[in-house]
């Protein structure tokens, strides 16, 4: 039986409000997850109003009393932050409270992220866009994007790939949406005295807001119990997929979770050293064959191909099996990296452009993978939990990875290396960082007997 | 000599019976009671589509824009 604590006076926020009759739909699930990442994957697109918030007070150029783009970047990236250490420390409590409560106080902290940003800029003061988006609105981005997938776990357990891929598709989605959205409401709200930002970041905080708490109460939990219509577990089953539960403080003592910590964080380092600098990189590799409008159009396409691994390679994990996933990104991702300098270098930029896409696909897909394979290891019970602790690794990946990148570029261009040949070693650290990710894959072995929760310590 | 037999309800002892009258009861008025409904299969699909169409423009008008975008690739 689901308990619920006591102590939480709303109740049609609680876990046991929102368990789904019998004959219910699973197919209404997934919008329902979709409608929260959708939302949060506006977070990939913040970096269209880098620009114009450098221009605030002098609006058609910067004023020398305008915020600098390095203060402006940090925005974005303790947003990353506070996304990794919200989901850390909201985990647990999402499961003890279910994803409804969960998903409701990520609208509420996302939304209200974007609305004192708003004052922020309209009263221009920094801090209040640091501690609107970058703390409110990175804890709002944590819950949010735990809070459905363990649900979408207990409803696919037959096919826990393509359910969170199809969640964590809508999050590289959510940066298709919210890019255009905000290059259009700052068109449309821009005046001879503002640039829009304010006005837009207070629509924009309406319409996501709206839209995860839509997210929120059309969300159900499966009956205890609940299995799909001619479903049974395979009784012969694969080695590292378990019927059985791990609880997330005992997760944390085993070596598979820091393995796994270690494999989202070298993937998304990887995938980083691309996407980061894909329109300089390009442009700088083709030697300017590729000018700024075409690298843009490039940039486009990786995002298509990072939005569409993430539910190809995650639904092709169901049938391929997580490990042998994880492997095919590894290797194949540093044949690739390896062979990205030669292919600049002899001019086959159709070829460049292809392989940048397969690897873009496989960040995309080490993104969504990543909870299944969880799932597999540790069982579904505290899945949402142990997921949430893990992504303390794509924050470390998303501030270390860009700094890492940038750093090297600057070093080897100070030592005299032409720029079209700057990204070389760089590349070739890329790959040498998915062939540890490779290693680590390699070492994931099954949990040992004492790991597992009995029958009677499984309360849901 | 005649053997005596023993009246019906001696065999079962008395909880027994009661439960077992209970159920013959309950038996009987789930065999009186109409049919539970069908599963309303208009609305569920209604739903679904309301649902999904609602995630799925937004995300089509988002991916139109962005592969409007990556076109500029192939100029």
């Amino acid at each position: 039986m689901i308990q619920c604590p006591k102590a939480y006076p709303v109740d049609f926020l609680n876990k046991d409000r929102i368990i789904a009759p019998p004959a219910y739909n699973r197919w209404l699930i997934p919008p329902a997850a979709l409608s929260v990442h959708l939302c949060i994957g506006q977070v990939y697109a913040f970096s269209v109003f880098n620009e114009p918030l450098t221009r605030v007070l002098g609006v058609s150029a910067a004023a020398p009393e305008d915020w600098k783009l390095s203060s402006v970047g940090w925005i974005y990236s303790l947003g990353i932050v506070f996304l990794g250490l919200s989901a850390a420390l909201g985990g647990s409590w999402l499961e003890k409270v279910g994803p409804r409560r969960t998903m409701f106080w990520a609208a509420c902290c996302f939304g209200g992220g974007f609305f004192l940003s708003s004052v922020g800029v309209a009263t221009h003061q920094i801090a209040l866009l640091y501690l609107g988006y970058g703390v409110l609105g990175g804890c709002g981005l944590g819950l949010g994007y735990v809070s459905p997938v363990s649900t979408l776990l207990k409803w696919f357990p037959d096919r826990r790939g393509m359910a969170t891929g199809l969640a964590i598709m809508g999050f590289g989605g959510g940066a298709m949406i919210g890019a255009p959205l905000g290059v259009a409401l700052m068109d449309y709200f821009k005046t001879a005295a503002s640039v829009g930002v304010a006005q837009s970041f207070m629509v924009m905080g309406s319409l996501y807001f709206a839209s995860m708490l839509i997210g929120a109460f059309a969300i159900r939990l499966p009956p205890p119990g609940w299995k799909p219509d001619g479903w049974t577990p395979k009784v012969e089953q694969r080695r590292m997929v378990t019927q059985r539960h791990v609880h997330i403080d005992q997760a944390l003592k085993t070596p598979q979770f820091y393995l796994l910590w270690a494999i989202l964080c070298l993937n998304v380092t990887a995938g980083i050293g691309i996407l980061g600098q894909a329109s300089v990189l390009i442009q700088e590799m083709s030697l300017g064959k590729i000018g700024a409008e075409a690298a843009a159009g490039f940039v486009g396409l990786l995002s298509l191909f990072n939005m569409g691994g993430r539910f190809f390679w995650s639904t092709a994990s169901d049938y391929l099996g997580r490990k042998n996933t994880y492997f095919v990104y590894f290797a194949l991702g540093a044949f690739l990296y390896s062979m990205l300098p030669t292919l600049a270098r002899e001019g086959h930029m159709a070829l460049f452009i292809c392989a940048t896409l397969v690897i873009l696909s496989m960040y995309g897909g080490g993104f969504a993978a990543i909870p299944a394979y969880l799932a597999d290891v540790f069982g579904t019970r505290y899945v949402g939990g142990i997921h949430g602790r893990l992504l303390t690794a794509w924050s470390t990946a998303g501030v270390a990875g860009p700094v890492l990148v940038n750093y090297l570029r600057e070093y080897q261009i100070g030592h005299g290396v032409a720029k079209a040949d700057a990204y070389t070693a760089t590349l070739y650290i890329m790959a040498t960082l998915l062939a540890l990710g490779f290693a680590c894959n390699l070492s994931m072995r099954e949990l040992h007997e004492k790991h597992y929760m009995r029958h009677d310590e499984v309360d849901g | 000599m005649s053997k005596r037999k023993t009246p019906w309800h001696r065999h079962i002892p008395p909880k027994n019976l009661a439960a077992a009258s209970k159920n013959a009861a309950q038996a009987r008025r789930q065999a009186a009671a109409p049919p539970p409904p069908p599963p309303d299969l208009w609305r569920e699909w209604a739903l679904l589509f309301v649902f999904w169409s609602y995630v799925l423009i937004p995300l089509s008008w988002g991916v139109a824009s962005t592969v409007k975008k990556a076109l500029l690739l192939f100029k």
